[in-house]
């Protein structure tokens, strides 16, 4: 058990940041869904006896730490303790707390495939595409280096599941972004490692491409909108 | 090549697509085996020489017909550290 005494001196390293153990306790509380999911990344992959030790103690705080809104990070002083607010509070809370500025939204609308039983079978796809921007002023209002303000400002996409409905926020880098292109942000999700694939099959965030007879291994990459938009064949 | 389980190649008739061990993610199944190798948790190279359907709970069912196919995850971006990552859900 860490005594009060190390405990009061204890700071923590969360993505290269320094915290307090009240912020490190915070954010992890929001990260993940319950302590034993807590333990499992945070613990487990580091289990010498001071991170055992660590675990045991935050199991018995688990359930008295409290709960990070999108306002009490706005109401945290230090930039980088509220970046990683921010981070912890996920994407899809924070887009749908701070009316972000729908930029782009575009429907695509192709032929593909499905399946009855093993037997493919041709469909339209749809799919519709949202991409969202949160200027970085909103985020850190009180920054006053311009150039610090405008690298702030962060981009999502806003897609659906074509299976269940279900809504998701995906964050793509900022020069994607800036592309105003809500097809350009979506394929930015998609990195392979072969040239000339044949088509791709995505499941959830699965995603499935088939080589063609001269596809070779190659350095990742990110899809663009024109590659995106030609290779998806199937998806659910 | 897979028939020798060579070269880091493994044949099967099941195959669980994300790592984690949840059973209801990404199920390769196919009666006949197919040969899969894995580059990365992430990152797999499938080689399939009959019909393999892949199902999830959530997720209507796929199938793959013969060829070879790599797999991979959406990807995401993290403005507050800068970094990438893979997405599974």
């Amino acid at each position: 058990m860490i005594t009060e005494e190390i405990k009061s001196v204890n700071d923590y390293y969360i993505a290269s940041i320094k915290v307090d153990e009240d912020t490190a306790l915070k954010y992890w509380k929001k990260v993940h869904k319950n302590f034993d999911d807590f333990f499992a990344v945070v613990i487990a992959n580091n289990a010498h006896s001071e991170m055992l030790a660590l675990g045991e103690y935050v199991s018995d705080k688990w359930d008295s730490i409290p709960d990070v809104s999108v306002q009490q990070a706005f109401e945290e002083k230090n930039i980088e303790v509220r970046r990683l607010f921010f981070k912890a509070i996920g994407v899809s809370d924070l887009f749908k707390e701070l009316e972000p500025k729908l930029i782009d939204k575009q429907i695509l609308e192709k032929e593909g495939v499905s399946w009855v039983d093993v037997e493919e079978v041709a469909v339209t796809m749809r799919d519709e595409y949202e991409l969202y921007e949160i200027q970085g002023s909103k985020l850190f209002p009180e920054e006053k280096n311009e150039w610090r303000v405008k690298n702030a400002t962060i981009y999502a996409v806003r897609c659906w599941c074509s299976t269940t409905g279900r809504e998701y926020w995906i964050y793509v880098p900022k020069n994607i972004g800036e592309k105003n292109d809500a097809l350009e942000a979506i394929a930015w999700t998609v990195q392979l490692d072969i040239t000339e694939p044949e088509y791709i099959y995505r499941q959830g965030d699965v995603v499935l491409a088939k080589h063609s007879s001269i596809s070779q291994g190659c350095r990742p990459y990110h899809l663009n909108k024109e590659q995106y938009v030609k290779l998806l064949k199937a998806e659910s | 090549m897979i028939d020798n389980y060579t070269d880091g190649w493994v044949s099967t008739t099941k195959l669980q697509l994300t790592p984690g061990g949840e059973p209801q993610k990404h199920i390769m199944n196919s009666n006949k085996p197919f040969g899969y190798k894995k580059k990365t948790d992430q990152s797999i190279d499938l080689i399939v020489k009959n019909p393999v359907t892949i199902t999830h709970d959530e997720h209507a069912k796929m199938v793959l017909e013969p060829g070879t196919y790599s797999k991979t995850n959406q990807m995401e971006f993290d403005p507050f550290t800068n970094t990438v990552s893979y997405i599974f859900d």
